[in-house]
């Protein structure tokens, strides 16, 4: 019997008997103009002495009885196995990944299994499956059909994620299975058991779960004693390098076995292949983590993934970590300035000994033919080529001294500027402030300038620090590129409208220096004196070159600053993608798993990474562009897989009871089975022949009683 | 009984038919104020010689009786019997429990009494007699005074076809209540279940009997009180009060039934003591036959 709290069912016998004797609740008013003939003693005559009908309940008592046998759900035992109903639970964690022989994982092992307990299903038995790891990835309802149990059962892979999900996701097969009331109801769990994945549970238990008559089996899974090494993290520093340069790539090896092990750290590049990189031996004592620097030379021009890995050993999932290359871009500077009268317009020749120097500040190594020292390469156009240079290739536009451009360089530099281009604008001392406002309008969003100022005696810096809307050249008040006290302003043109500029240099007088306008994703910096030595001393100080670097760079790099490229599997991250914003269409997401990801966010350059189980490098590219820029992300196991050790049978028995619950292997498994065999139809024809039967006798003496009052009448 | 359109009582015309031709006549002396062929208690100019009596002043020189005064000279009148009109008067109990709804498509004892009604109507009107009604439920409800006439009888039609009531139980005190609105020596129709307390109803039916009338009581009553066919258990509720009993009637049957018939018997005894005509009818029972075998009864036996 399934469900001897059934037969509780049986005191609803009692039901129809009083029905029967009372009757009460079919009166209906009879009107008797009589009734004083009545005897009104006979009101106790509502309860019946003797039951009527009684075929009707005779039967009604048979129908009543059979159903609550029904609902009992009778069953017996005999020899042959009954009809089964089997929750097939497979653990997909990277613990799962373990070698339990030369040639077979433990979860290559456990697919088989499954396979083999799906191939044994009989007509009427049903099963489902669920794949878990940190979460369910799979789950079929229950399927009576083998072929598509095993179509699903193949169709499950390991993954590189924890098994955070397995504890739930048993509680949920088991109460899935026990709803279905069957006689023959198992859980079948292939999983090791990892004690990381009930930490939650053992701290605060909870009760064991209802079993019923729900039968728990784990297959037994072999534990493991061979060498286990594990890279738990990795990460270059710094996170940037220059082609041609190097980073040092620190990975964290821990040794989880109870005995010394010898490791081998090798970095891989998967751009460079196996021979680059560097490699480093160690021995590591039980339970020792060591911090290992690898350096890593970066030859290749664009991002790659590179992997810190251990030699293969017992579980191979955690001796690889990758780690994104990530590569600085060269700056490229567009200076844009007149020429001399006698030279050609595109050959720039340098007429002004400021923009010299300001040549020389934008990339020193290169004015002093020592190459690209600081990643910055500029070029020099007159304001009539302007028209013919395209914007984009560039991330600052200096505008020394020029004020009279084309009509549509003004619209190109807003269009610059607005993308996220950034544009520092020299006022000359020489030039029309009408003119000047008048031509950048579109450019300075109310900001406008005046008259020079020629200072007697000349302006010193405000070096406080409140002064300053922007933190951009705080260190040049702060002395960090030397005394900002030796910086005099002679002679500079003044501002006379803020608009919506924040200033980011002031003279002790007050006078905004340099301001910077917002121009929706860009900026537009503009400086009140010119680079020569004529008009302030800046030059001269050892704060020049930094200043004109920190433009350079301060202004330009923030898009890359924040890249979060690096995750563990089963992490959910958003990845800003700027360089995708003008593109129509879905990201293209290839690597171990491939992909397609819709653009998110408010200005729609975002992809949400979600769900990811595999670990290795990935590529992000552009639908439309599959060969145009590239992102890489790094992905990497769930930390903690790595410590083998299983549950222990005390902590299962806490976990599960011992009633129901056991740890079987799995040629044993077909004799952890009931053999039970319900007496459901024959129950349900008997109660429908009952309930004819009923009905039979129901208008039988509906008729009889028909008849009798038509005798009464005649 | 039926309605018709104008809100009139319909007649079985099979019925009226079986009426017809046949005389409602009273039992005793009647007066009444047109001449008619009902003898009465005064005398008149019918061709009925009673007696001869002397002459007294005022006597009319016609009744004198010629021959007589020719042999002796003296005066003698000659007395002639008096023969008027009837005034029929229809009381109808219009109580709650005259409007029981019967079952399997019989007639309610209500509509019985008004179609019993309506055809003595026609029957009095067609003998040029006068006809009244009295409605009582729990009080008098309606009175329309005995008169002659299609206009009246259209008017107890209307009455008839909706019959103003409700209540119940004390129909013998409403009958006394009535009596003195019948006048005397008149012919009264008491159709009513007649299943009031006997007491009263019998003194009713002597005081009108003392005021020389002429009563039929014509009980009517419903298969089911008469044969109490139910079989299950059951919630009787009485239409005037309201009380309730349930009981299995298997049981109550025996009790009632003989409590029944010893109520009838009493109801037929006080007809007898006050000389009242008493006829029972059911609403399952054929009213043409019954009713006019009632009336030739009473016209071959003289009333009595």
């Amino acid at each position: 019997m399934l469900h001897p709290a059934m037969l509780l069912g049986l005191l609803g016998l009692s039901l129809p008997v009083i029905i029967h004797l009372i009757q009460r609740q079919r009166l209906r008013p009879q009107p008797l103009s009589t009734l004083e003939f009545l005897d009104r003693e006979d009101l106790a005559n509502a309860f019946a002495p003797v039951p009527r009908d009684l075929l009707q309940l005779l039967l009604r008592l048979l129908l009543l009885g059979l159903f609550v046998m029904l609902m009992a759900r009778l069953y017996w035992s005999g020899s042959e196995p009954g009809p089964r109903t089997l929750a097939i639970v497979v653990d997909q964690s990277m613990s799962m990944r373990r070698h339990v022989s030369e040639t077979e994982s433990l979860f290559d092992r456990s697919k088989r299994q499954a396979l083999e307990l799906v191939a044994s299903l009989r007509e009427g038995d049903r099963a489902s499956l669920t794949l878990v790891g940190d979460d369910v990835t799979r789950a079929t309802g229950f399927l009576s059909d083998r072929d598509q149990l095993r179509t699903e059962v193949e169709a499950c892979t390991v993954s590189d994620s924890g098994s955070s999900g397995l504890s739930a996701a048993v509680r949920a097969a088991i109460e899935q299975v026990r709803v279905r009331r069957s006689v023959n109801a198992c859980v079948v769990v292939f999983s090791d058991r990892q004690r990381d994945a009930f930490a939650a549970d053992l701290e605060e238990p909870a009760p064991p779960p209802g079993l019923g008559r729900v039968k728990l089996l784990w297959i037994d899974a072999p534990e493991s004693d061979q060498p286990n090494l594990a890279i738990e993290r990795a990460a270059f520093a710094p996170s940037q390098a220059f082609v041609g340069g190097s980073s040092r790539l620190t990975t964290v090896v821990r040794n989880g076995t109870d005995a010394p092990q010898p490791a081998a750290i090798a970095i891989r590049n998967g751009q460079d292949g196996d021979a680059a990189g560097e490699e480093r031996r160690i021995e590591l004592a039980p339970g020792e983590t060591a911090h290992v620097d690898l350096v890593q030379r970066f030859d290749s021009p664009l991002d790659s993934v590179a992997r810190a890995e251990l030699p293969d050993d017992v579980l191979p999932g955690d001796n690889v970590f990758h780690a994104p290359m990530r590569m600085r871009d060269r700056r490229q500077v567009l200076l844009v300035a007149e020429a001399d009268e006698e030279d050609e317009p595109q050959s720039a020749t340098v007429r002004f000994d400021g923009l010299d120097l300001l040549g020389y500040a934008i990339n020193p190594g290169e004015a002093v033919g020592q190459g690209g020292g600081t990643q910055v390469n500029s070029k020099r156009v007159t304001p009539t080529a302007l028209p013919r240079v395209s914007l984009p290739l560039y991330s600052l536009i200096v505008l020394y001294g020029v004020v009279d451009l084309p009509e549509q360089s003004y619209k190109d530099l807003r269009s610059f500027a607005a993308a996220g281009g950034v544009i520092w604008i020299i006022a000359e001392a020489d030039a029309s402030p009408v003119r000047f406002n008048e031509r950048f309008a579109p450019l300075l969003n109310g900001l406008t300038i005046g008259q020079v100022l020629e200072a007697e005696p000349p302006r010193t810096l405000s070096i406080l620090e409140s002064d300053l809307g922007h933190p951009l050249l705080l260190p040049l008040i702060r002395d960090e590129w030397g005394p900002a006290g030796e910086v005099f302003l002679s002679r500079y043109v003044r501002f006379e409208t803020p608009g919506t500029s924040s200033p980011l240099l002031k003279t002790a007088d007050g006078d905004v220096l340099m301001a910077l306008v917002p121009l929706e994703r860009g900026h537009v910096l503009v400086q009140a004196f010119d680079c020569g030595l004529k008009s302030s001393s800046l030059p001269r100080t050892a704060a020049f070159v930094p200043l004109v670097q920190r433009v350079v760079h301060g202004l330009t790099d923030q898009e890359r600053s924040d890249r979060p490229d690096m995750l563990r599997v089963s992490q959910t991250t958003r990845v800003r993608l700027p360089e995708f914003r003008s593109l129509q269409g879905d990201v293209l997401l290839t690597g171990p798993e491939q992909r397609t990801l819709p653009m998110v966010g408010p200005e729609r350059d975002e992809v949400r990474l979600t769900d990811l189980r595999i670990a290795g490098g990935y590529t992000l590219t552009h639908a439309s562009r599959p060969n145009g820029r590239q992102r890489r992300v790094a992905v990497n196991p769930t930390a903690g897989e790595s410590r083998l050790t299983p549950l222990s049978a005390e902590e299962f028995t806490l976990l599960y009871g011992e009633r129901h619950a056991s740890v079987v292997p799995f040629d044993q498994l077909a004799g952890h089975f009931r053999n039970g065999h319900e007496w459901t139809w024959p129950l349900v024809w008997l109660v429908l022949g009952a309930l004819v039967l009923e009905s039979l006798a129901g208008g039988w003496q509906s008729r009889r009683g028909g008849r009798r009052r038509a005798g009464g009448d005649a | 009984m039926a309605s018709t359109a104008d809100n009139s009582l319909a007649l079985d015309p099979a019925l009226l038919q079986r009426l017809k031709g046949i005389e409602l006549r009273s039992r005793f002396l009647v007066r009444g104020l047109y001449n008619n062929r009902h003898r009465t208690s005064d005398h008149g100019l019918s061709t009925e010689f009673i007696e001869h009596r002397e002459y007294r002043r005022g006597d009319e020189l016609r009744s004198i009786d010629w021959r007589v005064l020719a042999r002796t000279e003296r005066l003698y009148v000659k007395v002639h019997e008096m023969e008027s009109n009837m005034r029929v008067n229809l009381a109808v109990d219009t109580s709650a429990s005259m409007r029981v709804p019967p079952a399997d498509g019989l007639p309610g004892k209500l509509d019985l009494a008004c179609a019993i009604a309506g055809a003595v109507t026609v029957m009095v009107q067609g003998q040029q007699d006068a006809v009244g009604l009295v409605c009582l439920g729990d009080r008098i409800d309606e009175h329309i005074p005995a008169r002659q006439g299609p206009q009246h009888r259209r008017l107890l039609f209307e009455h008839l076809a909706n019959p103003p009531g409700g209540g119940g139980g004390r129909l013998g005190d409403l009958l006394l209540e009535a009596a003195p609105r019948f006048g005397t020596r008149g012919m009264i129709l008491l159709i009513s279940d007649a299943l009031d307390p006997v007491e009263p109803l019998g003194r009713a039916l002597r005081r009108l009997r003392a005021q020389q009338q002429d009563v039929t009581l014509i009980q009517i009553l419903d298969r089911q009180e008469l044969d109490f066919p139910f079989d299950r258990l059951t919630e009787f509720r009485h239409p005037e009060t309201g009380a309730r009993v349930v009981g299995d009637p298997a049981v109550l049957r025996t009790k009632y039934l003989a409590r029944l018939n010893a109520h009838l018997h009493e109801v037929e005894q006080a007809c007898q003591r006050a000389q009242a005509d008493y006829l029972r009818l059911s609403n399952a029972d054929d009213l043409r036959s019954l009713l006019s075998l009632h009336f030739i009864r009473r016209q071959l036996t003289g009333g009595r």
